[in-house]
This record gives C-alpha cells, sequence and structure tokens, in this order.
C-alpha cells in the first residue's frame, strides 16, 4: 500500500502496467517492485526447484525472487528482476516458472515430494537403470529445469560494446561514491561515476538521514547538481561494474534507457563497457542477509533494510502490520520509520538480549522467529521469547536483517580472498587484491554514513595525489555516525525448513545433509547443495550458508573460507559480450572492385578468407553450377576468359638489399632474375616446410612485387616483416602490401592476346612480352601492369589497374571477352583449371608438405641458403616414405574421389596401419571427360601406373584410382608459350 | 583508345548524417614512404623542403593546407594530397596505395561517442587531441584514426572493407544518435 507523505517518487504521473495479465498502476520514480508491492501484489513468482510462493526480498541486483519476463513487442526479457526495472508507461511483465497460473502451480507437488528431493537426491536416485539416464531422467530434469525462457523468434533487439577511459572509476554512487567523485571531480581528475540504478544516491534515497543538516536525499541532489558541472565527471546510470581484469580494466553492464515507454531506433538495450583506469574505488556498498528460520521464505518476508528503502523512496509499505526481525541495530531503524509514519509495527524481534527501542514499538529482545504462516502470502509469525515461551503474532510483513555483508566481489575477481571481520560478523575487501582498487564505505566494512563519507574522501584524495594533483580536502560534510552494532545470529534451528538460499531452494538442512556426507569443502558444499549459484550467486545467502556449514562441520568461519567470486556480479546476456558480432559484423567483407557487376550477373559468392569471390557465372538454361564451371573451362581452354584476381596477395619490395632478402625468402634465386621477368617462387617456413608459393616481378634495378596466395597474405607479410627486423635487420629493404592499390584480372586462353590488344594502347606479342615477362603498359592512358602468368596452363595474363578503376576494366574486360566467345569464369572453374595442369593450393600445401613432397626440390637453391633449407633436409622430410604428390583417375566402375579420403594398397584393408596417403583435390575435369585429383601417396613419384584403392570412410565410398603424374592437361607447356 | 570509369570505395554510401555527426569520403593520393638505411636525417630534410612539414614521429599527424602526413607503422609515413618528389624518392622508398585504402572523414559534435563505439583507443579530448594518428582496431578491422580537431576525425580502412566500415559506422551513429531520447 502507499504511504501517504512518503517517498521520492512524482505522484502526479501515474502510470499503467500489467503483470501476469492483470492491470496495475505505478508512479513515475517506482521500479517494478515497489509497484507491484503498493498494489498489494506479494506474490510474484514461484521458486526454482519446489515451485514455493515467493514475493520481492530485496530492493537491489541481489534479488533471489521476484524474477520476471519482460515484454516489448515480440522481444522477451526473461530474469528480469523486477527491483532493478523502472517503471514505465505499458510496461508487460510476466511471472515465471509457474504453470498453469502463479496461483495455482501444478509442479509445486515437488513441495510436497521435498523429502526424496533433498540436496543431491539426483546424484543417487537416477543412478539406475543406467540408460534411463540419456532417455527419461535427463530430459524430465532438463524440462523441468531452468528460470525465465528465452523467445523462439530471431532476437532483433541491439547490443552494443563500447569503451571508456578514466583516471578514477567509482563504482557505486552511495555516500561514499559521491563523495569520493566530488573530491575526484574537484580535483580535476577523469572520473567515471557507475550505479547500477537509474537513480544515484545509494541508501541515501532510502534513509531518513541529515546530511550537512539537510535530508540525505537533498543532498544527493546538490551533489549531483554539482557533478553535472564539472566537465571531466561521467556519470553512468543503470551501470553495474562486472568484473576486474588485469591492467585496470573493467567490465561494466550498462541497460540503456529501461525506463523508457518507446525505444527510439538504434538504441541498444545494453552496452557492455570496458572501462580502462588508473584506479577504481569500489563503493559498492552492503548486501543484507536473512537469518534461517522456519518457512522463512514466504511472500511478504523481506529484508528489513529493503523494506525500509520502499517505505522512504517509494512511499510503499509492503504490509499494513509491520514485524521485525534481526540481530543488529540496524533494522531497528525500519521499526521506527514504519512507526514514525504511521503504519502499525506489531513487533520487533531481535534476538540480542541488550537491544534497545529506536522509537515507540513493541520491542521483543532476545526473542526469535521460529516459524510463519500464510501460503501465498504471510499471516502470522510465531516467535520464542527470551522466557522460551511461544507466541503468535498476526502480520501481513517481517523484515528481516541478520547483518549486512560488505560486497566484496569484485575485490575477489583475480582470486583474492576476502577477510573475516569478527566485529562486523562479514568479510571485508583483502586490501590490494586487486591493482589499482581500493574499497570505500560499507563495501569496505565502514557501515556509518559518515564514516562512508570520510572514506570516499579520503580515497579519491589518495588517488588524486598519486597521479599528480595537487589538493585540498574540502570540509566533510556532517551526517550520521552511529556504530554499526550486532551479535551473529545465523539459524533459528528447529524442525522446519529454514531456507538460505531462495533462487535454489537450499535450506539448512540441505548444508548439514552436505556435511553429513563428507562434502565438507565450502566448494563441495556449493556444488552438493547448489547453494550460490544461478543469477543471484547466492549474494543474500553466501555468507549465512557458510556460517551454517562452518557450525556443522565444527569450524571456524575464516577456516571456512568462501568459495570464489568470479565474474560477472550480474547476469551479462551473451547477447551484450559478442555484441556487434553477428549479421554484417560477424567479420569484415572483402569486396572486390568486380564485386556488383559480378552480383548483377548473378554470380554466387564464395568466402575465401574475407573475400568474397564469384563461385561461377551461370547463364541462361544452366540449372547446376556444374553446368557453368564445365561451360567456363570449355570457355577457357577454347577462347577466353577473366577472372578476378585481386584477392591474391600483393608486396611491393624496394631498397638495395631487396634482392639479397627475396633470395633469403625464397628457396629459389630472385637476385638472378631479370628486369621484366617473374619467376615462380617457393617459401618455407623455419621448420623447412612449404609455407607459400608465388610469383615475383622484378619490375626495377631494387624494385619486386611479390605476389602471395589469397589465404597466406597476411602470413607472409607477418614472416617479412619478422624475418626483416629479426633474422636480417641489416639488410636495407622496405616492402609494404599493395594488394588493395591494385584490381588485378586473369585474361586466360588462346584468343587472351588478342583480347588484350584490343584494349591497350599500345600491342604485345610472343616478343614484346613473352611467358614469364611483365612490364608497364598503358590503357586508355591509365599506367597499368601486365604480367604474362598463367594459374590455367593457357596462354595467360594478369592486367592489374589502379582499385578505382577496377570495376571499370573488369566491365570492359567481360564485353570484349564476350566478344570473342569468352567470359567471365569463377573459382570453381579457377580450380579446375588449375588441377587439370597440376597447380597447387593451400589444399596441397597444407602445412605439412615439403618441397621435395610436392616435387620441387630441386627448387631449393644449392647455391644459397634460404629459410628453412637446413631443418628441410632433416631424415624423415624427404625420402621415399614420403607422401608425394601424385594425380590420381578413377578406373573401376566408382568414379567419384572425395578430398580428404585415404588411400590404401587395392587388397589391403582400410585401416589406418595401412594407410598410404589421402586425396587433397579433386575436380571433373570437362576438358579430359574424367574426374581427377591430386593425392599424396607414399612413394608416390615411383608408383605412376599402379593402382590404389581410395576409401572414404564417412561416406563408405571406395574408389579404386589409377596414379599417375599430377599434371593431366599439356605437361609440355606447350600452351603457356604459344 | 578505351575509355575506364572509376569508382570511389563508398561509392554511394556517402555522405551520411546521423544525429551529430556526418561522414564524407575524402579522395586523395596516398603514398607510403620508408627512408633507406641510414638515409632518414636526408629523407626528413627533402620532405621538409617539398611539403614544408616536420618528418611525423611515433603517432603523429603534420598537416598543411591539404597536404597530410602521418605517422603509419614502424617503417613508414603516409603522405596524403601530394605526390612525393624524385629527390624523396632517392632516400626513401615511395610506394603509392591511393586506391588502396578508404579514407573517410567523421565531423560532428558525438564523433568521439561514435568512435567509442568500434574503437578501443582513449578518445578523451586530452589524450587524443588534433595531430594524434593512431594504428588500432575498428571494431574487427585493422584501422588508422586520426584526430583533425576536437570534433572532427579521420579514419582509413583497407579499401575492400568499405561496406564493413559504413555498416559498422552506421550502427553507432545510430546508437549514439537514440540516446538523445535518454536525457
Amino acid at each position: 500500500m502507499r504511504v501517504a507523505g512518503k517517498g521520492l517518487i512524482d505522484r502526479n504521473r501515474v502510470l499503467r502496467f500489467t503483470f501476469g495479465g492483470q492491470s496495475f498502476e505505478g508512479f513515475a520514480g517506482d521500479t517494478l517492485a515497489s509497484a507491484l508491492l503498493a498494489n498489494d501484489q506479494r506474490l510474484i513468482g514461484r521458486s526454482f526447484k519446489y515451485h514455493r510462493p515467493r514475493g520481492i526480498v530485496t530492493a537491489g541486483s541481489e534479488e533471489p525472487n521476484a524474477l520476471v519476463t519482460l515484454e516489448r513487442g515480440f522481444a522477451r526479457e526473461p530474469n528480469s528482476r523486477a527491483t532493478m526495472q523502472p517503471l514505465y508507461d505499458g510496461l508487460v511483465a510476466r511471472p515465471q516458472n509457474a504453470w498453469p497460473s502463479l496461483k495455482f502451480d501444478v509442479l509445486a507437488v515437488n513441495d510436497v515430494l521435498a523429502p526424496f528431493l533433498s540436496a543431491g537426491f539426483y546424484y543417487k536416485t537416477f543412478m539406475w537403470p543406467r540408460k534411463f539416464w540419456e532417455w527419461v531422467y535427463e530430459p524430465a530434469i532438463r524440462h523441468a529445469a531452468g528460470l525465465g525462457a528465452l523467445t523462439t523468434r530471431y532476437d532483433h533487439e541491439l547490443y552494443e560494446k563500447a569503451y571508456a577511459h578514466c583516471d578514477v572509476l567509482i563504482i557505486g554512487a552511495g555516500p561514499a561514491g559521491l563523495m569520493a567523485a566530488l573530491t575526484a571531480g574537484r580535483a580535476g581528475l577523469d572520473v567515471i561515476l557507475a550505479d547500477e540504478h537509474d537513480q544515484l544516491g545509494g541508501r541515501l534515497l532510502s534513509e531518513m538521514e541529515h546530511i550537512d543538516g539537510m535530508p540525505a536525499a537533498a543532498w544527493v541532489q546538490a551533489a549531483l547538481a554539482e557533478l553535472a558541472g564539472i566537465a571531466s565527471v561521467r556519470i553512468m546510470t543503470n551501470t553495474t561494474v562486472t568484473g576486474a581484469y588485469d591492467q585496470g580494466v573493467f567490465g561494466a553492464l550498462e541497460r540503456v534507457g529501461p525506463g523508457l515507454e518507446a525505444m527510439p531506433d538504434g538504441l541498444p538495450r545494453e552496452t557492455f563497457w570496458r572501462i580502462y583506469t588508473n584506479g577504481a574505488i569500489l563503493c559498492a556498498g552492503a548486501l543484507e542477509r536473512q537469518i534461517a528460520f522456519a518457512n522463512n521464505d514466504r511472500p511478504g518476508i523481506m529484508a528489513a533494510g529493503a523494506m525500509r528503502g520502499y517505505l522512504n523512496r517509494f512511499g510503499v509499505s509492503p504490509g499494513q502490520r509491520v514485524a521485525i526481525f534481526g540481530n543488529n541495530a540496524d533494522a531497528h531503524r525500519t521499526a521506527r520509520d514504519f512507526a514514525e509514519a504511521g503504519v502499525e509495527v506489531v513487533a520487533m524481534i531481535d534476538s540480542r538480549a541488550e537491544a534497545q527501542p529506536l522509537g515507540d514499538y513493541p520491542l521483543y529482545t532476545g526473542a526469535v522467529v521460529t516459524g510463519s504462516r500464510g501460503r501465498l502470502g504471510l499471516k502470522s509469525i510465531e516467535i520464542r521469547q527470551s522466557d522460551g515461551s511461544v507466541k503468535t503474532i498476526d502480520c501481513d510483513v517481517l523484515g528481516v536483517s541478520g547483518g549486512w555483508n560488505p560486497s566484496v566481489h569484485l575485490t575477489c575477481h583475480m582470486n583474492g580472498r576476502p577477510i573475516w571481520d569478527p566485529a562486523l560478523a562479514s568479510f571485508t575487501p583483502q586490501p590490494g587484491a586487486i591493482p589499482g582498487l581500493v574499497a570505500a564505505g560499507s563495501a569496505a566494512g565502514e557501515m556509518s554514513t559518515q564514516g562512508a563519507l570520510a572514506q570516499g574522501q579520503a580515497e579519491a584524495l589518495t588517488l588524486a595525489k598519486a597521479l599528480g594533483k595537487r589538493v585540498k580536502p574540502s570540509a566533510l560534510p556532517i551526517a550520521d555516525a552511529t556504530p554499526y552494532e550486532i551479535t551473529p545470529f545465523w539459524d533459528v534451528g528447529g524442525t522446519g525448513r529454514g531456507w538460505l538460499d531462495f533462487q535454489n531452494d537450499v535450506t539448512v538442512k540441505d548444508i548439514k545433509q552436505a556435511v553429513q556426507e563428507n562434502f565438507r569443502s565450502v566448494e563441495h558444499m556449493k556444488r552438493y547443495t547448489t547453494q550460490g549459484m544461478a543469477t543471484d550467486q547466492g549474494k543474500n545467502s553466501n555468507v549465512a550458508a557458510l556460517a551454517v556449514l562452518a557450525d556443522a562441520t565444527g569450524r571456524g568461519i575464516p577456516e571456512t573460507g568462501t568459495t570464489t567470486f568470479r565474474p560477472p556480479y550480474v547476469p551479462v546476456a551473451l547477447a551484450a559480450l559478442g555484441a556487434g558480432g553477428h549479421g554484417k559484423g560477424f567479420a569484415p567483407e572483402r569486396l572486390l572492385t568486380s564485386d556488383r557487376i559480378s552480383r548483377e550477373r548473378g554470380a554466387p559468392m564464395v568466402e575465401a578468407g574475407l573475400w568474397y569471390r564469384p563461385s561461377y557465372f551461370p547463364q541462361g538454361g544452366e540449372t547446376h553450377w556444374r553446368q557453368a564451371c564445365d561451360r567456363e573451362v570449355q570457355m577457357v581452354r577454347a577462347t577466353v576468359g577473366i577472372c578476378d584476381v585481386s584477392t591474391l596477395g600483393k608486396i611491393d619490395i624496394q631498397g638495395p638489399d631487396a634482392a639479397a632478402f627475396l633470395d633469403f625468402l625464397y628457396t629459389n634465386s630472385f637476385a638472378s632474375l631479370k628486369q621484366g621477368r617473374v619467376r615462380y617462387g617457393l617459401m618455407l617456413r623455419e621448420d623447412g616446410h612449404v609455407m607459400d608459393d608465388g610469383t615475383c616481378a622484378r619490375i626495377g634495378a631494387a624494385h619486386y612485387l611479390m605476389t602471395t596466395t589469397t589465404a597466406a597474405a597476411g602470413q607472409v607479410m607477418r614472416h617479412m616483416d619478422f624475418v626483416h627486423q629479426g633474422l636480417r635487420p641489416n639488410f636495407d629493404v622496405s616492402f609494404t602490401s599493395v594488394t588493395e592499390h591494385w584490381a588485378q584480372f586473369a585474361v586466360a586462353g588462346p584468343e587472351a592476346r588478342t583480347l588484350l590488344n584490343g584494349i591497350l594502347d599500345r600491342k604485345i606479342s610472343n616478343k614484346t612480352l613473352p611467358y614469364m615477362g611483365c612490364k608497364a603498359v598503358q590503357l586508355g592512358g591509365i599506367a597499368a601492369r601486365l604480367f604474362r602468368i598463367s594459374f590455367s596452363g593457357e596462354h595467360a595474363y594478369e592486367l592489374a589497374v589502379p582499385a578505382r578503376y577496377g570495376e571499370g576494366l573488369f566491365q570492359l574486360l567481360f564485353e570484349r571477352a564476350e566478344a570473342l566467345g569468352g567470359g567471365a569464369y569463377g573459382l570453381e572453374a579457377l580450380n579446375v583449371l588449375r588441377i587439370e595442369k597440376g597447380f597447387i593450393t593451400h589444399a596441397e600445401i597444407h602445412g605439412r608438405t615439403t618441397a621435395f613432397d610436392i616435387g620441387l626440390e630441386r627448387m631449393v637453391s644449392e647455391a644459397k641458403d634460404c629459410i628453412g633449407k637446413t631443418m628441410a633436409a632433416r631424415p624423415g622430410l624427404v625420402g621415399l616414405k614420403r607422401d608425394q604428390l601424385v594425380g590420381l583417375r578413377p578406373v573401376g566402375k566408382v568414379k567419384q574421389i572425395i578430398p580428404g579420403a585415404h588411400l590404401f594398397a587395392p587388397e589391403a584393408e582400410a585401416v589406418s596401419e595401412n594407410d598410404e596417403g589421402y586425396v587433397t583435390s579433386m575436380c571433373y575435369s570437362p576438358t579430359l571427360g574424367s574426374v581427377i585429383a591430386q593425392a599424396f601417396l607414399s612413394d608416390g613419384r615411383n608408383r605412376h601406373g599402379q593402382q590404389i584403392k581410395m576409401v572414404e570412410h564417412l561416406s563408405g565410398v571406395t574408389t579404386l584410382c589409377e596414379v599417375c603424374a599430377p599434371v593431366f592437361f599439356d605437361p609440355e607447356g606447350g600452351r603457356l608459350r604459344g | 583508345m578505351v575509355e575506364l570509369y572509376k569508382t570511389s570505395p563508398a561509392g554511394e554510401g556517402l555522405p551520411l548524417e546521423i544525429g551529430t555527426v556526418s561522414v564524407r569520403e575524402v579522395q586523395t593520393s596516398l603514398h607510403l614512404l620508408a627512408p633507406y638505411r641510414g638515409q632518414a636525417v636526408q629523407a626528413a630534410s627533402a620532405f621538409n623542403t617539398q611539403m614544408g612539414l616536420e618528418w611525423p614521429g611515433p603517432n603523429e599527424l603534420k598537416r598543411k593546407g591539404g597536404v597530410y602526413a602521418l605517422w603509419f607503422d614502424h617503417a613508414h609515413i603516409a603522405v596524403m594530397g601530394t605526390t612525393p618528389s624524385g629527390r624523396l624518392a632517392r632516400h626513401a622508398a615511395v610506394t603509392d596505395v591511393s586506391d588502396g585504402w578508404t579514407v573517410l572523414e567523421l565531423n560532428g559534435a558525438d564523433v568521439r561517442a561514435v568512435m567509442a563505439r568500434i574503437t578501443p583507443l582513449d578518445l578523451r579530448v586530452k589524450h587524443f587531441k588534433t595531430g594524434i594518428s593512431q594504428r588500432s582496431s575498428l571494431m574487427h578491422m585493422q584501422a588508422v584514426i586520426s584526430c583533425l580537431s576536437k570534433s572532427r576525425f579521420r579514419v582509413m580502412v583497407f579499401r575492400s572493407m568499405t561496406q564493413t566500415l559504413l555498416h559498422d559506422l552506421t550502427t553507432a551513429m545510430e546508437s549514439v544518435a537514440a540516446r538523445a531520447h535518454l536525457v
């Protein structure tokens, strides 16, 4: 219910929303949780395992129970915490984990069966019969498990990643955080102040306190106004710092505009920030914990501090008859505030005998709550008084405070362990556990507002000085300095189920059972009972659970220790972590200058690394890629074909030592290459295996142009950098990638020269440009480069122009080729042409082959050294037993050859012991009218003419093949030179 | 004599304006210079004579009129807006890569917020100021990012990746522009 005169909400702005299909009203400034409580909606969801009715417990991101699914159009956001969701007009939320309805949930039968479903039950229960696990038990458990559900529709919601840099990151904008931000901002530091709520102020918004004589909330407004005027201060609301990483990097999740009624186009739902900072001050506050007693999980039983927050910040009383149960002085503030607000406080039950009242309310000292009633919402509690007498008290809300746990989580993200403070009965941060991060305020165990302000200021001053700023501290505001008094009390005991972990339905009994079964380590206990798992990661329950564990094992709490705190602090959607990485953002798309025309011609694209290359150019009547491919191959062999080969790496090499450098890189000599000539070169890795091959042209006395394969362009460039900087720094040579500067097209076929002579400003001939020659040419007055090289076995050229002319040249070549009866060919035909001619690609030089294996050992010059030469001569890398490059043709009934298939002697069993090689490439050759293939075969060069059996174990295909030379077409090379 | 038409990397995709930020394509010559061994001083002198500019040091961009010179990598600087002279080419390897890179200019109040979504560089005004040019990642691409003024940047990626750059920029610009609704 609403309480008149209380809260920071705007009662003039009414917002309408629905929960579970029922309509409600709230006010601007409400969260979904406060608005539901204002409407007396106590039942919010069902628990994970036993489907017990549950209500709102907290007012923050630690909320274990009030998880709802938010809906916006088709978008679904499951497991949204109602406590963190600002209310907006038209908000639609649905409860989770309940069927057919929240009030009547079929799976609540689990609660009746609870004696059979205790911790570890499924480890024991589902052992037999063994087969049932996979087919019966696991599917059934999986069906029942889980909290919210994602939509099965495509997620159109936007997520993004972003980067931010600062001098100091302040995590949390309560009293310590605000004071730290004011101090650091005044000192001129670049400050990021991040808070996970939409309103800054932390507990100051929830307490009836005064700072410097003004209400705390008014002091917050004044502080924010000052911060807004400091240009170097950046405030990030709705932003949870989720992890601390090396070198001052923090991850943070921003929920962008969670309170907007309509999401504008382009606005991401969440942004995952990487924040780089010199220092960080953790002012994340503290989380209130519960005390276990029988049935302490009913809707209406809450954290006492959260209850106070709902009253003071939102003007909401979660009930009409309020009871409080605590073991510390702070709990009394809740009783006091409710009493002063005119809400009936029926009992303040304090386990401490010496407790003193803060106001006018019935106080039961030395008493405990032993049980509760009310299936779908609290109706009464039973207390045991100090004299042992039992009393039932009617109430519809109970605030519980077992004390406060400093939010040490981030300080433990690099495996630091928190330190037990017996006076606080809590763990506090270990100083230095995260380099550059300090804690202040209640996150550091300083529970008073005055202390938090002082620590926030002190840590900011220390950091400012460390960063070279000369600052004078301003006067510290005067605030509440009441000390925190607590007497640890964890578990009332008794026979009923006392709940520790609400989200995972873990009870005190479960912990004790784990100990009985010898899961005594806190890590084992966690995994056995599931305490501390799921979306809240046990924020409310961890310390109480390990206190119970410590008691059950007879150890102290410090000896028992904590489980490991790991990022993220709150759940982070994978969509946010991987933001921008789907669709067009998955990887850069490298498009050829000919891309537009190729697509217009209907060419399907195939990815080659990041490049998109045309696979083939279909023509009318063709229904299968093979038809287009065969036609294109025959076209090149008969007339002329053009192909965009710009993807090949092109590296411009200059300098007096360019020739020596190339001689060191390549196995063969390039110092001896004449200007205007091109040579095929082979490059080895340092371990002696082939790294790449390609041509290299000498276009000046000290000027070369190297080409690499498309796949290895980056690798070769990196290799060259390494060789130059690491192995031959004395060489005066410079190189740079010009791959993107030149658009380069292959013109191949008997009519290639005819075509070129129709477009070049000066005609060429066999004399002016013989095979493996290169020259500068002009077409239309544009400087171009022409190389007479061939990857098809045909009389062929590669013509390169600056990329701005690439599309224009492709258009021109295409038209001229068609006029000669030719056309463009794609990657499929290119592959067939090269296999027919016996040329290799990275299918053959796949990283495990040597120059010897591919039959090019004679290219390793004896006259000079080169990278990989010595290592290539190692025993085992040469010799008859090596798998050597051969050609294959099918000779039996089966004509299918499959790359990746293995080779065996015809009579041998197809098992790995008899393996003699493998197929690397295959195609149907329209030129030869046969399937042909390239393969590596043990002692292959001596086995031409023999038969071998290809077996492809995946598809079960067996093909008898004849071994032959890898060059199927024009082995003499007459067509190249024609 | 044949006639070849020209295309620019971005083509009709630019100019673009979303929110406070506009993007246009800069069509400029681009040469990479690497001094030969022991000739850095002569190269810098010839460079200074021709351009009237100091040889840019690491992460620096120098500018005079329409000529821009910027540090490119450990071995190279890049010169935009003019062709290096023959004298300079005697002391440094000169490579024409004018068509190899897409050069975009981003201008507008929110330009740093846009860039913060696609590059990890520290873009705070006092750190990434006029005359800074750095190599960094831009989403999945390697890029050259230069600051021309508080609200004006140049971004360079390989020509073939232009459409991806435009996609990434548009997404970031739309996101930043949409945040105006949060105020």
